[in-house]
This record gives C-alpha cells, structure tokens and sequence, in this order.
C-alpha cells in the first residue's frame, strides 16, 4: 500500500463546514434520495489534507525535475501566473454578469485574442475550446460551416502518418473522411503525397508544423498551394508551436484554421491533464463562422456579441476557460516581444544539442537539423529483449521523466524528447549521463533494465491487468 | 522577463557542439521568405512587479459577487471553497505534472482519479464514470453521440427545458454528424417535461435528454417517463447542472438512466466566468467500452501492492485514432482533483446538510414569493411577474441584486425571473430580495 485507500474503514469527527438547518423538507417523498452515499468519507479536514498530500507526493511535477515529454511542451510554470488568476476579481465572477461588471475579464479575452492573432499571422481568435483536441473539433466545424456556405460537399481530411491522434480522432468526430498519407524518406509531407487526394472532395489537410518528429515541413507553401488550388483548406494543429515561435508564422505559411495549446507554448500548467486551453483561429473569409458570443471593443466597451448568424454557434458553454486564459495572458506580457522569439532558439538549441550528444548512443532515424524536440528509436536493443518502456521506466530511478514513448507510430520503438527552453546545458548533460548509464546496463545485465523502476518508490505497475480486472470504483 | 536559464558560454558550447556559428543557423531549414523579418507586434517584455500593477489595473475593472446581493445562478453557481481544497490542488505535483500516462510516477493523480470516480458513481449510483469532460454540454454532446452510437439511431429528444448553451452546443455537434433533434416541450403549470408530447416524439428516438432540476429549478419525476422511453428502446439520459441537489434527491441510478450527465462545477471549483469547470458522463459497465475519455482502475506494482493504472485505452484517440470513441485528450484532469478532494473534506453528512441549506434558504424566499411553476425545485426557481422580466430585473439591479432574466432564451417566460440560493446567500439578504421584489410578483388573485 503506497497510500491507504480513502474509502478504507475509518472513522472520526469529521469536520462540518456548515450547520443543517432545522425545518421540514418542501420536496415530495417520492423524489427524495433512497440509497446512501455508502462510500463517502466521514473524516476530519486535517486527515483528508494529510491524504491528499501524500498523494500528491506520489506524483512528479515539473518541479521536481526534468519532464521531456515529446510534444508536450513540459515548461517551467510561473508561480507568478498562477496567483494572479486566483485573484477574487477573476474566479468570484458569473458569465451571466452584465458586462459592465466584468471589463476586466473581457479586456483580458478580447486583448488575448489580438495577441494570439499577431504571434500567429491569423485574423481572428476564439477562446472557446477547452483543449487541442477541443480546437481541433472547433476548427473542422468550421470547415464544415464554410463548404455548407459554399454549398460544396467536401468530406476528406487528410492527415500525415505522422500525426498526433487527435487529427484523425477530431476528424472522424466532425463526421469527416480521414485519409493517412505516408511521410517521405525525409520524415516530411512531399507534394507528391497529397497529389492524388487533390479533388472536390478534399476538405483539409491537417498539419504540424514542426512535425511530430520535430521537423519542420519545408514544402509548406507547396502544399498549401496545391490545396487552395483544390479548394480544400490547410489546418495547423499548433501542439509544437514552440519550436517557431517568433521566427515563422503558420498564417504566412499559408494555413487557414490555427489551433494553439496554451498549456503547452504559452505555460498555463497541464493540470495532470487539463484544464488545458485551445484558441482557434482563422483567416478573414472564416471569421463569420466562429463561435459565439465574439468579444468586441466599442466605445470604450468591451461587449458580448451574438449576433454572427453564419456561426457555428457554441461548443461550450459560456465563454472559454477562462482563469486559463488569465495565465497565457499573463505569461505573453511577461515574456513580451523580446523573449518569444528566444523561446523558440533555445528550445531549437537544446533540442539539437540533445539529439546531437544522444546520436553517438542512440539511433536517430530522421538526423537533421531539428525544432524543438526529436524521434530516436530503441529497436536496436531488441535483441537484448529490451524495449522502450523499460528505458523510459529505467530512466524514472534516475530522477527523470520518461520521453513520449512508442510516439509517432512511424518511428519503431520510438522514444520522443521535448527539453524545452527552460532546461539548463547542466540538465540536459545529466540527462545524456543517465541515459549512457541505463544503456550500459541493458548492456551488462539487461534484466536490470526489464525490472526498472527499481529503487523507485512504486515499482513497474501492471497496466494490462488495470484493464483485465476492470476495477473502475473501491 | 523570462525562464531561460542560458549563460552566453552555455550558448556558445553548445553551438560548437554542433558545428554551428549562430543560433539563427538552427533555423535554415525555413524558407527564408516565410521567416519573420520583424518582431512580433505585441508590447515588450515586463518583470513581475509590473506584471502584477497591469494585471491588478485591469482586475479591478471586474466586479465580484461580493459587490451584490447575489441570486444568479442558471448552471453557474456560487459556492463556498474550503480553503483546504485551494492549499491541495494548488501543489506542484498536482498542476505541473502532465496527463498520467507513466503510472509509477503518477499514483497521486491515478489514485486521486479513481477516488473521484468511486466518489461520483456513488453520488450518481452508477457504474461506471470517467474522468471528467470539458463541461456539462459537451458531456452531454458526447452522451448524444454514444446514444446514437448504441441503439444506431438518429433521432435525438432534447427537453426545452436543458439548459439553452447545452442545447446550443448539443445543436453544434449534432449538425456535424447529421443527427436530428427534436426539442420536447415542458408543461405550462408543471415546468416539467410535457409527457404528451414525448410520447407522440419518442418513436425512433435514440435518447431522451432532460435536465433535473431544470433550467427554471424545477424537479423532474423520471418514474413518471422512464418506462415509457425505454418501452421505445430510447436511451434516458439526464443531465445534472446543479449535482449538490444529488445529496437530496433521486440520483440517476435510482430511475434507470442508461447515461447521466452533467457539471461539477459546484463541487468546489468557483464560478470563473464560466470556466473551467468540469463535466463527468457515466454509464453501466455493459457501456464502458463506449464511454469517451480516461478511465482508471485498480491494479498492482511489481511488489504487490495497489496501485492504479489507466485501463482499456484502446478506445482512445492516441491508440485508435479515427475508429476512437472520442477524440478527447486532456479533459478537466485538476478540476476532478479538487472535486475528489472537495467531496472528500463535506464527507457524506456534510454534502447533505450543505444541500438542505441551500434547499432551506431558497424555500424561505419561496413562502414569500409566487412560483411561476408549480413544481418541485431544490436551490433555485422562477418567479411569477406582473411585468416584463427586463425591466424587473433591471428595477432590482439598480438595487444592487443580481438576478437572471431568461427570457432571452424563453421569450415565452418574459413575466418571470429565476432566483437562485446558495450557502452563501445570508438571511438578510433574502429577505431584502423578498421586500424589492413583491411589488412585481404577479397577485395571486389573477
């Protein structure tokens, strides 16, 4: 037992936050509860606050050290942020406040949205969706809204082979056609590749760009081409942002619909998994389609507007997550137009530096020059029996977070690492280090390896099992 | 200001490294005219002592519930947060860390997750939930498309009286995939769903979707319609706005609902302008390999001892792309945090008598005052107006108490307003809603 269950028998004063009070229930009998909260705890707030805490010591933060999660952008997370999206004038206010009550929170959202647009070449931005994949959804609804428009049928999406799950998840979801098409020898979408798929049916072709493999698609403007020529429209899925912030833009690349993930680039922490945030935004002609109400600035005013009557209408209720927002505002104006473009460098930097002193012991099977993160493959220790799991699980009894593993599908046994910008030479060098280390062993006494975590508080956790026994409550 | 540890020798070393003279070398592989010759356009770099000045300047602008009498409610509700719950859910460990996919560096969450799935199934009487969606609409919307999905219908009732931004959404996702639906209205005196015209609607329906309380705070009886949708092989699938009414009334589980859906919102995690919050959606087990999103079960580390680990990912996007059940990653992951730890610190006794507060308060108003409706309601309810609801509620604006005129959405109700309680709500308060607002009740007599 690592941390005794809350559920498990226990009993003592708990602590009462407010008292019952003493009348007679107005609702009828037959609409009263019958079965009882069985499970609930009756524990003191001091017990629970121990429990939680303990728990929470059974996680990894970025905080405790370095998080090279490919494509997730693990950044330091400013304390500063954090606090001043708790502040009472920002979590103590309802949507439904008349909006001269809440200024504040729209000139937050409209100014966002302005900023958003300049650091990515787009129009206009919603704040809506609630994550990537939220975006992303979004932004193939408002595809659709546009070809409805326009009376055309388009229903193909295609997406690279490379890409992140969402893509085709999000397309199948808004009721499209996907299509993979295979990346070239370059770890790259050619051309040549979308030829055949250049109709009246294509809808879009969804892009990141750096790639999964932290490449950047150099024939871009020739892909977007050949897809306005088409007709179809270019979407940039922004989860790897960081690796050109500042230096290149996706609207002058030539896509159309943008979604960005403000936990990733712009720091607004993950949350072990959200609240996360994902703007979308779109070139002039796709403005009339976003959600509504639009955020506009009159008079002096900031005002909720409905009236957008080629919108897709709501994807959410309300207006957005909106104390995240707070957090990607904060760190925009804190980094300024200085530092965005320095996020991008060293992120570039370390990323190449990594890749560079990892390629005399690892195999990298798409070695260029490349963004802000790079694919090795581990298939090379198969033989020892070893797989990427174990280095990613050997790696934890080194102090580490694991890289993405088995991630993008292309690249066998693939291990996936982000540093991002925020990591020092002296971190990246320790990881270089461990990383020698746990290749030695797999080396000298490989079931050392298989075993790992082994000094590790929690040892190797049997997933498939989680999934054979089904235990989804105590 | 900036988070980037480099010192220029760093630089240079690691450039050397790599055969390179500048930094901006690492970037050939873009086509030069696609590069930026500029600057962003946006206001430059500030330390955090201005950060902090602009931030305050700009907050100051918004007004808190602090600043009114408060009665608005309609699916965003003012609760108290225990301190406690902002000191645990505000640990690194918890908000830094990344979607738990490496379990033995991830107990904390895992474990926390499952807690809050127990928690919730109990509080639904459940089988099975997951671990959260973005917000009570799009659970609903994802509700709709399992519904769908199973009985392979397309067909979809939604009542009047859901929430009007749930059914704008429902509306949103719905288009996209061809589905139709067919809004049930809600009787006149009751505000409850009108079982007449369900009836006549129902045949070939996937689901019937229905809030409770509703959108005017009205109580459902679910038994008076569950047999007769799943009589025409409809799913039933509630959706709970305000979930502190589950500690009084009929949960989910206790009607037969196929699916329950809805927002936890007031489960601790503050009005915030409308988000975040959190929506949970849960089924049967016979429907788990259906149900979108994460889900985390009981299992053990190589030394035996319990552990927790993500189960049946295959259903994912990251694992089965386009044949997903859904294309959600990250979902509310922190706000089921601090909803476990929220039901963790009421505890059973402590979530029943915060709801009979807040059932207790609204009932002081509603001796005074004349319901629109003549259903059961739990924390909030329209009142009947001799005039337009805009000019009431402005008239009490003026006043300084905030309430919410929905006749925006129902242009029908345009002689009520909704008033809504909470623990928060003093007595005096109330009783000074009572006295401004009498004038404008509609007289019994009429």
């Amino acid at each position: 037992m690592l941390e005794k269950s809350l559920f498990e028998e226990r009993k003592s004063r708990s602590t009462r936050y407010v008292d019952p009070p003493e009348t007679e229930l107005g609702i009828p009998e037959n609409l009263i509860r019958k079965t009882d909260l069985k499970n609930f705890p009756g524990l003191s707030e001091p017990e629970v606050v121990r429990h939680f805490t303990n728990l929470s010591a059974l996680n990894y933060g970025i905080d405790n050290n370095f998080y090279p999660l490919g494509s997730c952008s693990m950044k330091y997370n400013p304390k500063i942020n954090e606090a001043l999206a708790e502040l009472d004038e920002f979590v103590d206010i309802h949507p439904y406040m008349d909006e001269e009550y809440a200024q504040g929170a729209l000139q937050i959202m409209y100014e966002l949205e302005r900023l958003l647009s300049e650091i990515t070449g787009m129009y206009e931005f919603t704040l809506h969706p609630s994550a990537g994949a939220h975006g992303e959804l979004t932004g193939l609804f408002i595809a659709k809204a546009y070809f409805d428009d326009r009376k055309e049928r388009r229903n193909l999406v295609i997406v690279p082979d490379s890409a992140h799950g969402t893509n085709p998840a999000s397309a199948a979801m808004a009721g499209f056609n996907v299509v993979e098409v295979k990346s070239d020898k370059r770890g790259l979408i050619s051309p040549s590749a979308i030829q055949p798929y250049l109709n009246e049916d294509l809808a879009l072709i969804m892009l990141t760009n750096p790639n999964t493999l932290g490449l950047f698609e150099e024939d871009i403007e020739e892909i977007a081409r050949l897809t306005h020529n088409a007709g179809g429209l270019l979407y940039y899925d922004g989860a790897n942002l960081n690796g050109i912030i500042g230096i290149t833009r996706p609207g002058d690349m030539g896509f159309d619909i943008v979604h960005l993930n403000l936990h990733k680039t712009f720091s607004t922490p993950h949350g072990g998994g959200g609240p996360g945030s994902g703007p979308v935004g779109v070139k002039e002609y796709l403005a009339p389609f976003l959600p509504i109400p639009r955020v506009i600035h009159s008079d002096n005013c900031y005002m909720l507007d409905y009236n957008l009557p080629k919108s897709i209408g709501k994807i959410k209720c309300f207006y957005g997550n909106f104390t995240v927002l707070v957090k990607a505002y904060c760190y925009i104006r804190l980094l300024g137009r200085e530092n965005l473009r320095y996020i991008a460098e060293m992120a570039t930097l370390n990323a190449n530096y990594l890749q560079e002193r990892l390629s005399e012991i690892l195999d990298i099977p798409y070695k260029r020059l490349c963004k802000h993160e790079f694919v090795a493959s581990l298939k090379f220790l198969k033989n020892r029996g070893i797989r990427a799991l174990d280095i990613a699980k050997a790696l934890i009894d080194k102090g580490f977070h694991p890289p993405t593993v088995y991630f993008p599908l292309i690249v066998e046994e693939a291990i996936m690492i982000e540093p991002t910008e925020t990591e020092s030479l002296d971190t990246l060098d320790r990881f270089v280090e461990a990383l020698k280390e746990i290749l030695d062993t797999a080396e000298s006494d490989p079931s050392l390896v298989k075993e790992s975590p082994r000094s590790h508080r929690v040892k190797r956790v049997d997933e498939a099992k989680a999934s054979r026994m089904l235990r989804v409550r105590w | 200001m900036d988070y980037i540890p480099h010192l220029p020798e760093d630089i240079r070393h690691m450039l050397e490294a790599l055969g390179l003279d500048s930094v901006d070398q690492l970037f050939s592989d873009i086509p030069d005219n696609l590069k930026l010759n500029k600057e962003i356009d946006i206001p430059g770099s500030i330390n955090e002592i201005e950060l902090t000045r602009i931030i305050r300047e700009i907050s100051n602008l918004n007004k808190t519930s602090e600043d009114f009498l408060w009665f608005l409610g309609g699916g965003c509700y003012r609760h108290f947060v225990p301190q406690a719950l902002n000191e645990i859910s505000h640990r690194q460990e918890f908000y830094t860390s990344y979607t738990p996919y490496q379990a033995e560096l991830s107990q904390g969450t895992l474990q926390t997750f499952f807690e809050f799935q127990t928690l919730i199934c109990d509080l639904l009487q459940m089988e099975v939930t997951n671990d959260t969606m973005y917000d009570g609409a799009t659970a609903t919307a994802e509700a709709m498309f399992m519904a769908c999905s199973i009985t392979k219908k397309n067909k979809v009732l939604v009542g009047r009286s859901l929430h009007p931004e749930y059914r704008m959404v429902l509306n949103t996702y719905a288009r996209a995939r061809g589905i139709n639906i067919v809004e049930v209205p809600f009787d006149g005196d009751s505000g409850r769903l009108s079982l007449e015209s369900l009836d006549n609607l129902l045949d070939d329906s996937a689901c019937l979707i229905f809030q409770t309380p509703n959108f005017f705070g009205v109580i459902e009886d679910p038994d008076l319609f569950e047999p007769l949708v799943h009589s025409r092989d409809a799913f039933l699938i509630p959706v709970i706005v305000e979930p502190l009414s589950l500690a009084l009334i009929k949960p989910p589980g206790e009607y037969n609902a196929d699916i329950a859906c809805g927002d936890l919102q007031s489960f601790g995690l503050g009005m915030r302008f409308g988000g975040p919050s959190a929506g949970f959606l849960a089924t049967s087990m016979k429907y788990i390999r259906r149900l979108p999103g994460r889900i985390v079960g009981m299992t053990e580390d190589a030394e035996g001892r319990v552990s927790y680990a993500f189960v049946l990912q295959t259903r994912e996007q990251h694992i089965r792309r386009a044949s997903a059940t859904s294309n959600i990653c990250s979902n509310e992951a922190l706000c089921a945090i601090k909803v476990a730890i929220y039901l963790s610190l009421l505890g059973k006794d402590g979530l029943k008598d915060l709801a009979l507060l807040n059932h207790h308060l609204a009932d002081l108003a509603y001796k005074e005052l004349r319901s629109y409706f003549d259903g059961p309601f739990f924390n909030e309810f329209l009142i009947s107006l001799d005039s337009p609801s805009s000019k009431v509620r402005n008239i009490l604006k003026d006043k300084n108490i905030l309430t919410l005129d929905i006749s925006r959405w129902y242009p029908e109700l345009d002689r009520s307003i909704l008033v809504t309680f909470t623990e928060i709500n003093r007595k005096d308060d109330i009783y000074t809603l009572i006295e401004e607002i009498k004038p404008y009740v509609r007289k019994i007599s009429l």
